[in-house]
Parts: C-alpha cells; sequence; structure tokens
C-alpha cells in the first residue's frame, strides 16, 4: 500500500493501518494519516473497536486451549488406534 | 530437574492437549489428530535428543508447533494477494472510492462487553469464524496474533513477503469482524 504524501486516505488504507497498528508501529506520518480519518469516519472508529476486541479475544483464546473442559477431544477409538501405531513405532 | 520420557504415557496424559492445540490452529479435527500422530512418532524416533530440561509436555508442544508450522507452508500457495485488489466491502469508483459501502460497513455492536470473552459460545463462534477463513490467512493471523511470532519469522516460515503478510493480515481482520458481527452481534 503507498499513501505517502497522501493527506485524506480511504477507507479501504484506514482498515489496512487499524489492522498493522495491532501488531507493528505505524510510521509517523500514517499516524497522522489514520487520526485525520478516525477524525471523521465513525465506521472505521467502529472498525478499529471491533478488531481490538477480537485481537483481546483470540489472544485469550490461547490460554483458553490449556485450560481442561475444553470440548475438543479425541475419542476414546482414536486413542485407541494412536496407542497402537506407538507401541508398533516403539517395539 | 531432570526430565525423563515416558512414552507409554503419552496418549493418556498429553494426547488431548496436544488435539486441542492443534486443533486451534488447524481447521480440520482429521488433521489435528493426525499430526498429534506424527508428532509422537517423531517424539520416539528422536528421544535421543531429549535432554530433559524442559518437561515432556513442552517438548512434544515444540515438535507439535514444527509439524504444524511446515503443515502452514505446504498449504501456502506463491501467489500474493495485493493491497490494490478490489473488495467487496468499499466502493469501487467515484468520490468516494474505497470507502465503504453502506450496507457493508461495521455496524454498532450494542452488546460488545468485556464478559463476552467469558463466555463459552462467543468463543466457540470465534473458533468457528477463524476455520472459515481460507487456510493461508488464519496461519498467518494465528501465528502472529495468537502465538505472537514476529512479523519477521512468519513470513520466513511460510515464505510470504511481508507486504503480503500485512495485506493477509488486513483481509483477514475484515472477514473475521463480519463473520463475528454476523454470528453474535445480530
Amino acid at each position: 500500500m503507498d499513501t505517502k504524501g497522501k493527506m485524506m486516505i480511504s477507507c479501504k488504507e484506514a482498515t489496512f493501518l487499524i489492522s498493522k497498528k495491532q501488531q507493528d508501529k505505524l510510521t509517523r506520518i500514517e499516524k497522522i494519516q489514520l487520526t485525520f480519518h478516525l477524525m471523521m469516519c465513525k465506521y472505521c472508529r467502529r472498525f478499529e473497536r471491533q478488531t481490538k476486541f477480537i485481537t483481546k479475544a483470540i489472544k485469550k483464546m490461547n490460554r483458553r486451549v490449556e485450560k481442561q473442559g475444553v470440548p475438543m477431544q479425541m475419542t476414546d477409538a482414536q486413542k485407541q488406534q494412536l496407542r497402537q501405531k506407538l507401541n508398533e513405532a516403539n517395539r | 530437574m531432570n526430565h525423563q520420557l515416558n512414552p507409554d504415557g503419552w496418549v493418556d496424559n498429553y494426547a488431548d492437549i496436544l488435539f486441542r492445540y492443534a486443533l486451534t490452529r488447524i481447521n480440520k479435527s482429521v488433521l489435528a489428530e493426525g499430526l498429534v500422530q506424527e508428532t509422537f512418532l517423531a517424539g520416539i524416533k528422536s528421544s535421543s535428543s531429549f535432554k530433559g530440561e524442559s518437561s515432556e509436555l513442552t517438548w512434544l508442544t515444540a515438535i507439535l508447533k514444527r509439524k504444524i508450522i511446515d503443515h502452514y507452508r505446504k498449504n501456502s500457495r506463491k501467489k500474493e494477494l495485493s493491497f490494490e485488489m478490489p473488495d467487496e466491502r468499499f466502493a469501487k469508483q467515484g468520490m468516494l472510492d474505497d470507502h465503504w459501502l453502506e450496507n457493508k460497513a461495521p455496524k454498532e455492536w450494542q452488546t460488545m462487553a468485556d464478559s463476552d470473552l467469558e463466555n463459552e459460545e462467543f468463543m466457540n463462534i470465534l473458533q468457528a469464524c477463524i476455520r472459515h477463513l481460507p487456510e493461508k490467512w488464519a496461519s498467518c493471523f494465528m501465528l502472529r496474533v495468537m502465538d505472537e511470532m514476529n512479523g519477521e519469522e512468519v513470513c520466513k516460515e511460510l515464505e510470504i513477503s511481508s507486504s503480503n503478510m500485512w495485506v493477509i493480515m488486513h483481509r483477514a481482520r475484515l472477514q473475521l469482524r463480519d463473520c463475528v458481527e454476523k454470528s453474535w452481534f445480530k
């Protein structure tokens, strides 16, 4: 994406920067462009709030996986099969 | 403390944990199962390289993580996505070039609250939305956001350029947001 020298960026560009900002630092120019855009655009403000929320949820998901009780388990049959394969390999 | 390997207990002790780990990162249960099996087999094969410095689970998880990344790479096609490719959410021409189309723009999420993050149903919906992403986007997105791997590493592992990575992150976020809105905040 090339927005150099532009004061007004589009929503597509703004959402790109909003996404990038959640992982990385924006350049000074990008920061100004985004701030300016967000002042005028309620949809992109929403997009930022909502995607930040999703990012937060996904980070939480990682910890959730380590918790017990999440209904994502192998069946007993799958485990039995796995045991057999391991036994064969371990012989 | 020096840890020891005990492959006989692996399935009982770790199969579910590793399966969940894989399933959160790979969208198909049968694939996740296969990767867990490969992990155990690789663990037996390379048991001589286990130095006992980390726990069995940490060691096995590291092997699984490698397997997942290898799987991602196999599936990350060479074709690069560019920012310029049109997106149906944004207007195509005129004064409002690339601005939100009214009917595709984010709606207000009236009920958005941190308590959703504790809500099992919400988290399941989010997980399902991630599974609906194209596989390459999901792998890139999960490595960066969930595993907090840095950008350079992700590009190297998936053999994609940095600009392509940012485009993928952008598209993935657009699609995830749509999906969560449709399925939860309707």
